[in-house]
């Protein structure tokens, strides 16, 4: 073979082999990012992608070269199994910092439970010792987990004020869009005085009663367990640890934009 | 045929009678009870050959006996006794007659007549005959060659004829009466023999008579009624034959003045040994089948009544029966040869998810429900291995998954009016056509959006399907709802927290207790509207009393709130309830557990049964408990009688019975955020709805339980639907005695435990199933099946399946009259999940703490959903 044949020869292999590895590179990178979701709970994500935890998917999978997928199920007890832990999806968008059964990435952000009232009612209640709930029917979320609630009943409970407490529970009715919305509304119609709210809930249903709504943040007690900020972050599997660097990394680079989209949703955030 | 023999022997005989009364005189020759004699033998002949008779013996092995017993029994002695030979002579002409009598006087054929009619030889020709036509190779021959029926038939009558003649006319001396009462008495004894085997005997034994009816009983049961047919009313023929001839024997011996008074005593005597083995198995035949009479069970003491049938061969309700006994008399599986079951055959569902509940079986068919998505498939018994004949599909609501809280079990169906009842997880009921599986009405009962599901398994009673909900820790309100079997559509809805018009408590409803009594309780025990999210679902048992119409159930605990957001005794949790099965209008009310702090649903089976207690008869509601009592109940009032502990205990020291309060350990209660340690039972309870079963032979209850406490601390971050916040630190462990598990066997009537079986290593998380061979059955976690002698407790047969058993063995008989028993493996449920490979064993606190106590179970099984089968 002439030199001439033979250095094209080389070049062509060696394109060939890049070109192989670029494919297979691309391929992996291709793989679709799929999110454990629920396709009915606003503010955070719907079947539409409409949450604010869908926004921020879209940011990370665009981060990451990948395609965006979705796994549906509403969340309940058993979610994480029945749906990550089953390998049906990889990440959750949410979750609290602390929680078992998966790995967290770092926190992207930190909220609290609010008072969530009428601005015309001039209550501007900030904890729960202030005597004038003992006059207050009160709103707190129910979320369905064998007497484990949040704070809020509990702090109500050690006050002997389980009589102005009125629940509501995070999943609605399930029919219907916006099903966590009605503890807000229950206070902008007058149906109760005050309630205790998740702050992006709260933050989010606020803005859109017509009546102004205040929301304050709860501030922690001392007492154990009567925490009322929590920082949230993103899971994945325990042993996918390449895709929680990777999330990590985002979170740290891209927390500008995910702030952004945060506040543009009401998410009080601390 | 028969027709015109049957007329022409009428036409013949009355003839005979009309010519000798003309000439000898009215009632001469021929005597008038003679003449009615072979006029009811002859009524009796027309019966027993009529096309009708002929029909129904074709189906009906009980038929066909009533018919040979006709010929044999009634028409062969009336025309025996009603002087057919004078007729027969008379109904000649003169010249005929005299001839025919010249040959008949001559020696040779008096002799040969003499020794025919030897009461000897009627005994032998008659038994032979009856033996022979009897063997089965003979008998299904005649079944199907009509030559050969007839045969049979003409052998029958003719012998039988023969018989009772020799018995009635032959020639007797001293010797003679006794060798007639001899010969007669035997008969009934091998005639009564012969029924006796016909109706003990575990196989059909003649092979025509295997078909498949539409209804009524099975063909072990058809032939059961046919041995008693001929043991019974034969041998007391016989019997009254032979006393009716000792009678007259000693009225002409000289033996009478010193003997007569023996006579009503011998008679008597005679007729109990014959006939009082056929009473006793009349009751209720061994190996199954005929329906036992619904007050009884045999070898159980005569005091122990039930309140319904149990099972004896098919199973068309989650427990066997109305009481919930769980009970089979089926008996041909005993403690001597259960070490011989084997598997017969399995069969998957295809779900790898916690199989709860039991299958149905009637009519050779097995139905099974699967977890979510809650097929049916009918499995036909009759082909080998059993065939799959279809599956229904319903597709429940797929988010129904996310929103159950624990697994997707489903506790089985009820049978009823044709069709196959059952709940989906999607709070739907459905009912299906038993024998197309068409969907014939499927009704929404709850509602998933507002976290309402369905786990547990309807009852039929009359034209109602009772069903409760599931999902009381989401806020779902617990209620039993009554549905039209025929449509489906819901007849009302008896809510279980409210005011009394929603609970429907009203005149008729009597609490026994001060502290179960007032007005709305369902509404003031809460503060303010709580009770509107008041829980005490009922996604456990159903038991029915069919004597007094009410239906019995526990509800669940009270819902969302921590106990400390909800002061008050929180009624109707917790509690067993009972209710009027048309209108579901309350009768009492008792409420177990005030206030829970620990998650005490109270939705287990009660058992109803009748037995001595205390002294002296009583109704009974047995109701062993989360928290760790037998509460056994009067059903009539709701009084407690008596709570003791079957396991660890600690929460409560015991109860009064005067108030009917638990005497409760303040320190064991829980708060939120206070470390509480060593609670026991944990909240999983001491037992879950997993059933017990009873057996009136043993008056045992046995228990399938737990021996689990907890600690309860209060602080772990959660997070649900987007809402974080910070959950009971619960971890459950092994309770005192270091064991999980044990098969406790309860003595109702001593209130106390005679003889447990531990497992060390799990909790018996699979229902138990009583049987009348006194062999127990129930599973463990870690995949064995298990057989126990009922008395003992020994272990006597056990077989490894493929996955943990958390369901409810059942026994029936198979198309070839054995009996199976049959069980779902498959883990799962509350406790069992834990097995499946995306739950961590990592964390102790996880799945509400049941890790802690479960951590072990993926080193001896994972999910799995095989069906077994086992016979002998």
């Amino acid at each position: 073979m002439s030199s001439d044949s033979s250095r094209l020869l080389a070049i062509v292999c060696a394109a060939a082999v890049q070109a192989c590895v670029a494919a297979a590179t691309v391929g992996a990178g291709a793989a679709p990012l799929r999110v454990c979701s629920d396709p009915n709970n606003m503010p955070f994500s719907n079947a539409k992608r409409q949450g604010f935890e869908n926004k921020i998917a879209e940011l990370v999978a665009q981060d990451l070269g990948r395609p965006l997928a979705y796994f549906w199920s509403p969340q309940r007890r058993g979610f994480v199994r029945n749906t990550l832990a089953a390998e049906r999806c990889d990440v959750m968008m949410g979750v609290a910092a602390g929680y078992q059964g998966l790995q967290a990435t770092r926190p992207y952000y930190r909220s609290s439970y609010a008072f969530v009232s009428r601005r015309d009612r001039h209550l501007r209640v900030r904890s729960f010792d202030d005597e004038r709930l003992q006059r207050l029917t009160i709103g707190i979320q129910i979320t369905g987990d064998d007497y484990n609630n949040p704070p809020a009943a509990q702090a109500l409970a050690a006050r002997h004020l389980g009589a102005n407490v009125r629940g509501y529970t995070v999943y609605g009715d399930y029919s219907k869009p916006d099903p966590q919305r009605d503890i807000v509304h229950a206070v902008a119609d007058g149906r109760i005085d005050l309630a205790v709210v998740w702050g992006p809930l709260a933050g989010y249903y606020a803005r859109r009663e017509a009546p102004p709504i205040d929301v304050v943040p709860v501030a922690d007690e001392a007492r154990p367990g009567m925490a009322f900020a929590f920082d949230i972050a993103m899971g994945v599997r325990r042993e996918d640890r390449m895709l929680r660097e990777a999330l990590d990394a985002i979170i740290v680079r891209r927390h500008a934009e995910i702030r952004r989209i945060l506040t543009s949703y009401g998410v009080p955030l601390l | 045929m028969p027709v015109y023999s049957l007329g022409l022997a009428l036409i013949v005989y009355a003839a005979g009678v009309a010519r000798v009364w003309r000439s000898a005189g009215y009632g001469r020759g021929v005597r008038p009870w003679e003449a009615v004699a072979f006029a009811c033998g002859w009524i009796a002949i027309l019966i027993a050959l009529s096309p009708r008779m002929d029909e129904l013996s074709d189906t009906w092995l009980a038929a066909h006996m009533i018919q040979h017993e006709l010929l044999m029994v009634i028409a062969a002695p009336l025309i025996a006794l009603s002087a057919p030979l004078i007729a027969l002579l008379w109904a000649a002409p003169a010249g005929v007659r005299r001839r025919s009598l010249e040959v008949v006087r001559q020696p040779p054929m008096t002799r040969a007549w003499a020794r025919l009619t030897a009461p000897a030889s009627v005994f032998l020709l008659h038994a032979i005959a009856l033996w022979i036509w009897h063997l089965p190779s003979l008998y299904d021959a005649a079944l199907e060659h009509e030559a050969l029926h007839v045969a049979q038939h003409l052998c029958f009558f003719g012998t039988a004829l023969l018989f009772w003649w020799g018995i009635a006319h032959g020639r007797h001396g001293r010797r003679g009466y006794g060798a007639a009462v001899v010969y007669v008495f035997a008969t009934a004894v091998h005639g009564g023999l012969l029924g006796a085997l016909l109706t003990l005997s575990p196989r059909v034994w003649y092979a025509p008579y295997l078909t498949t009816r539409a209804s009524g009983l099975t063909p072990l049961e058809d032939q059961q009624l046919a041995g008693l047919l001929m043991w019974i009313p034969a041998s007391l023929i016989f019997a009254g034959g032979g006393l009716v001839l000792f009678a007259a024997w000693l009225r002409e011996s000289d033996r009478r003045s010193r003997y007569q008074p023996a006579l009503p005593l011998l008679a008597v005597a005679a007729l109990a040994t014959l006939v009082s083995p056929a009473c006793d198995r009349g009751q209720s035949p061994a190996g199954g089948g005929a329906s036992a009479p619904h007050g009884s069970v045999p070898g159980a003491p005569r005091s122990m009544h039930l309140v319904a049938d149990v099972s004896h061969g098919e199973w068309r309700m989650p427990a066997g029966d109305y009481g919930n006994l769980r009970y089979s008399t089926l008996n041909t599986i005993t403690t001597t040869n259960v070490m011989n079951l084997h598997v017969v055959t399995t069969f998957s569902t295809g779900i790898p998810h916690g199989h709860e509940g039991q299958p149905l079986v009637f009519g050779n068919t097995m139905y099974v429900v699967t977890p979510f998505p809650n097929n049916l498939v009918a499995v036909d018994l009759t082909k080998p291995g059993g065939a799959v004949k279809w599956i229904y599909e319903p597709h429940p609501d797929q988010r129904a998954v996310g929103i159950a809280c624990c697994d997707l079990v489903n506790r089985g169906a009820s049978y009823a009016d044709g069709k196959i009842i059952y709940s989906l997880l999607d709070a739907t009921v459905v009912a299906v056509d038993s024998e197309s599986g068409k969907e014939v009405w499927r009704t929404r009962v709850g509602d998933i959006n507002r976290g309402e599901t369905f786990t547990g398994a309807p009852i039929v009673v009359k034209n109602h399907v009772l069903v409760g909900n599931s999902g009381g820790e989401l806020g779902v309100r617990g209620y039993v709802a009554a549905l039209d079997v025929a449509t489906g559509k819901e007849a009302w809805r008896a809510f279980n927290t409210g005011p009394d018009s929603d609970v429907k408590i009203g005149p008729g409803f009597h609490a026994f207790y001060a502290k179960d009594q007032g007005k709305d309780l369902g509404v003031t025990s809460w503060p303010a509207e709580q009770w509107k999210l008041g829980g005490s679902t009922v996604w456990g048992w159903i038991s029915y009393d069919p004597e007094t119409n009410l239906f019995f159930y526990g509800t669940g605990n009270p819902g969302v709130w921590n106990a400390d957001l909800r002061p008050g005794d929180n009624k109707w949790s917790s509690s067993i309830i009972a209710r009027d099965a048309d209108t579901g209008d309350a009768k009492w009310a008792y409420q177990a557990t005030a206030h829970d702090s620990w998650d005490y649903d109270e939705i287990m089976e009660n058992i109803l049964i009748d037995m001595d207690y205390g002294g002296r008869p009583r109704k009974l509601l047995v109701h062993p408990g989360r928290t760790g009592f037998v509460y056994v109940l009067d059903r009539e009032t709701g009084e407690v009688l008596s709570a003791e502990t079957f396991q660890p205990v600690n929460w409560a020291s015991g109860y009064d019975l005067k108030t009917g309060k638990p005497n409760e350990d303040p320190a064991r209660r829980t708060h939120f955020g206070t470390v509480t340690q060593g609670i026991c039972p944990s909240s999983t309870g001491a037992k879950d709805v997993i059933p017990s079963a009873f057996s009136p032979r043993t008056g045992l209850l046995y228990i399938p339980a737990h021996n689990t406490c907890m600690d309860y601390e209060g602080i772990e971050a959660n997070y649900i639907a987007g809402t974080p916040y910070l959950g009971a630190d619960v971890k459950m462990y092994r309770g005192p005695g270091g064991y999980q598990g044990e098969l406790v066997a309860w003595d109702v009537a001593h209130n106390r435990k005679v003889w447990g079986v531990k497992d060390e290593k799990f909790p018996i998380y699979s229902g138990v199933l009583a049987t009348g061979g006194d062999v127990v059955f129930y599973g463990t976690m870690d995949g064995w099946f298990k057989a126990v002698d009922a008395r003992t407790g020994t272990e006597l047969w056990k077989f490894h399946v493929a996955s943990g058993i958390v369901a409810n063995p059942v026994t029936y008989l198979g198309p070839d009259g054995k009996q199976y028993v049959v069980v779902y493996s498959g883990i799962g449920g509350w406790m069992g999940a834990v097995a499946f490979p995306d739950v961590s064993a990592d964390d102790p606190y996880a799945a509400l703490g049941v890790v802690g106590a479960m951590k072990d179970i993926k080193k001896y099984t994972a999910a799995g959903d095989v069906v077994y089968v086992f016979g002998l």
